[in-house]
């Protein structure tokens, strides 16, 4: 009997330290807004990808709709007003490479920029031309077609960094392909760009590229390779220092937290990424109707299934916003954007650029505004639609982007001479 | 204080020579200077030099950075004391009591100091400059002329002047504590400039002499411009060095 009571005891002490622990550590996460993965090997000679890594690696799936117990999204309120319900704010200014950046790179990397010829020599089919510099014009929209059709909202799209003139030039070199693998060490990409120059070397990209909310795993060992284009890689590869997501892309899965912010180490030579492609700059509360230029690594930039995803796809369009919430039932509201696009998965995470100032010795502008998330996603009674040519994005504010360069101690890239 | 040296310097020459010539060519005395001599000298070497670092680069041409400049111009001093020692060769030819010569030097000098400065930076400029500089004189020559007058006896006095050289070498480590941008450059090389000093010289025998001598010594001014590491590469620094010591030194030398 004596024996028996003081088996309960002992059971019930550690049940009360279990369950203290449990709740303690339930507060203690609920507290964090931010997830930080260390890189283990963050001081570590990087470790090259080898070309059957990139070559052979997929590119991550678009996030799907997350029903809620409603059914729906965790929706947050359609704003008042898509333009002006609060002031546009740029957090951190864009930066220009180093003038020597090519030239070092070159001397760094002598092979990448031999085959750098060879790399674009390598012709696609004829098939392929519509996608290299066609200007997508939209098709006349018939009376029936409603505000999803993707005819309401054009763009123009055209290859990127395949083109030499463009692949070694800034602003386009800041886009890169962000490299991971999965909890079964396949290897995977998405779209990532440099927004701060040293000491912070932050890239940001969308928060499925670092959480895959649908198996509620994380993927791991991520590596930047700025402009790189079919295998070609002119400024080496940037292994990752730490991973920020946001808690609640983990908890909830909406486009409007689909963002992640990656701090780079230096490439093998000890450059850091800024050195070689400078930087975009980030501004927050953009109003939703914008003329932004996407870009990414989609896989529908060729029919040959060996080049999908081999380098950038730009869209040219303007974004939008549903402020009547029946048109598009269960999108994630306040703070996701829109825009016409035909970008297919491996465009994750790349860039919404507004003011694009291509080949201007001045860095001002080219301010990244939003991520590619995926496609928009409407969900009524529990049947998820996905009208086609509409891509959907977390808007930078304070409350995604912002959370995470607070939680990095700012994203703002300081500026030589003790200037402020 | 650099500038009051040599004038103090031709004011000791004038009180020391000033009565003799205004007594005019007296009868020669018994000891006579005239002949070449060889010797050797050993003293201090007093580090009287100054620095200026100041901003460069895209800081002159980017209109966001132009008026702050001053805020990030740092001036400072180079001051110690240093063994010197070496050797002296040259010829004197004496007319009455007046004493003409020419004569060269070649030293070591072990001047080796720093400045270190680590101060906040005025409004609006944000964080911390900190910067160090370090200057070595490893040796110095002159080249000079000198003229002499026995007040009595076996007692010369003499001013001095010409050519000085020296090799110096220097450092200069600039950091701004907001963006890390960390400026380090150096410098070394021969530098010409010139000297201008007084003395007095009292024979032994008619062989040997002893002497005891003061020289100013300008070595005139180097700058050298150094750039951040990447990505400030064009934003630089340049150190302006202005090398000036006082040597106080005795020597033997021996008249051939």
């Amino acid at each position: 009997m004596q024996k028996r009571f003081c088996n309960v005891v002992r059971v019930a002490i550690a049940l009360t330290i279990f369950l203290t622990i449990l709740i303690g550590t339930r507060a203690a996460s609920q507290g964090q807004q931010t997830v930080v993965i260390v890189n283990p090997e963050a001081n570590g000679q990087p470790q090259s990808l080898s070309p059957e890594n990139i070559r052979n690696a997929t590119p991550v799936p678009f996030p799907t709709l997350q029903p809620s117990e409603t059914g729906l999204q965790q929706v947050l309120p359609v704003p008042e007003s898509t333009s002006d319900n609060q002031s546009p704010v740029v957090i951190s200014e864009s930066g220009l490479p180093d003038p020597d950046a090519n030239r070092a790179a070159a001397t760094a990397f002598p092979h990448q920029w031999t085959n750098q010829g060879q790399a674009n020599a390598e012709r696609v089919s004829e098939a392929d031309g519509i996608f290299a510099n066609a200007a997508v014009q939209a098709e006349e929209c018939a009376p029936s077609w409603g505000p999803l059709d993707w005819c309401q909202h054009p763009r123009t799209s055209y290859w990127g960094n395949y083109w030499k003139s463009l692949q070694t030039q800034y602003p386009w070199k800041a886009v890169g392909k962000l490299m991971f693998r999965d909890d079964e060490d396949d290897w995977h990409f998405c779209t990532a760009q440099v927004i701060t120059g040293p000491p912070k070397n932050l890239i940001a990209t969308a928060g499925h590229c670092v959480y895959y909310f649908d198996k509620k795993v994380y993927y791991k060992d991520w590596t930047f390779i700025p402009a790189a284009m079919n295998g070609n890689e002119p400024y080496g590869e940037f292994k990752f220092k730490t991973v920020r997501v946001l808690t609640r892309w983990i908890d909830g899965g909406n486009s409007r937290d689909d963002v992640a912010l990656i701090s780079l180490q230096n490439n093998s030579k000890g450059e850091p990424v800024g050195f070689y492609t400078g930087w975009l700059g980030v501004q927050l509360n953009l109003p939703y109707t914008q003329n932004l230029t996407l870009m990414g690594y989609s896989t529908n930039n060729s029919t040959n299934d060996d080049l999908k995803g081999k380098w950038t796809t730009v869209n040219h369009g303007q974004s939008f916003f549903f402020e009547d919430d029946t048109i598009c039932p269960g999108f994630s509201g306040e703070d996701a954007v829109f825009i016409g696009s035909d970008f297919a998965p491996g465009s994750s995470g790349g860039a919404w650029i507004s003011q694009l100032q291509p080949f201007q010795p001045s860095a001002a502008g080219n301010y990244v505004v939003s991520v590619v998330s995926g496609p928009l996603q409407c969900s009524q009674g529990g049947v998820v639609t996905s009208p086609s040519g509409i891509i959907e994005g977390a808007r930078f504010s304070d409350a995604n982007i912002g959370i995470l360069c607070k939680a990095e101690g700012g994203c703002v890239t300081p500026l030589p001479g003790g200037q402020n | 204080m650099k500038n009051s040296v040599p004038t103090t310097v031709l004011l000791v020459l004038a009180i020391a020579c000033g009565p003799a010539w205004a007594a005019g060519p007296v009868a020669a005395t018994t000891y006579n200077w005239t002949g070449f001599y060889v010797g050797l000298n050993t003293g201090l070497a007093i580090n009287d030099s100054g620095y200026t670092l100041r901003p460069t680069g895209n800081f002159l041409t980017d209109l966001h950075y132009i008026s702050d400049n001053p805020l990030r111009t740092d001036s400072g001093n180079l001051n110690g004391a240093a063994f010197t020692i070496g050797g002296q060769f040259g010829y004197n030819y004496q007319v009455g009591r007046y004493v003409f010569g020419l004569e060269t030097d070649f030293d070591y000098n072990g001047t080796d100091n720093s400045s270190y400065v680590n101060r906040p930076l005025a409004s609006p400029l944000v964080g911390n400059i900190v910067h160090a500089v370090n200057q070595q004189v490893d040796c110095f020559g002159t080249l000079r002329a000198r003229f002499g007058f026995t007040p009595a006896g076996r007692f010369l006095i003499y001013g001095t002047g010409g050519l000085a050289y020296g090799n110096v070498s220097s450092s200069s480590n600039v950091l701004f504590t907001s963006a890390s941008d960390n400026y380090i450059g150096s410098s070394s090389g021969l530098h010409a400039g010139w000297t201008l000093g007084a003395g007095g010289e009292y024979a032994l025998t008619n062989k040997w002499s002893v002497k005891f001598e003061y020289l100013y010594i300008d070595l005139g001014s180097q700058s050298y411009t150094y750039a951040a590491r990447p990505p400030f590469t064009n934003f630089s620094y340049t150190t302006d060095l202005d090398t000036t010591q006082h040597v106080i030194r005795v020597g033997f030398n021996y008249k051939f």
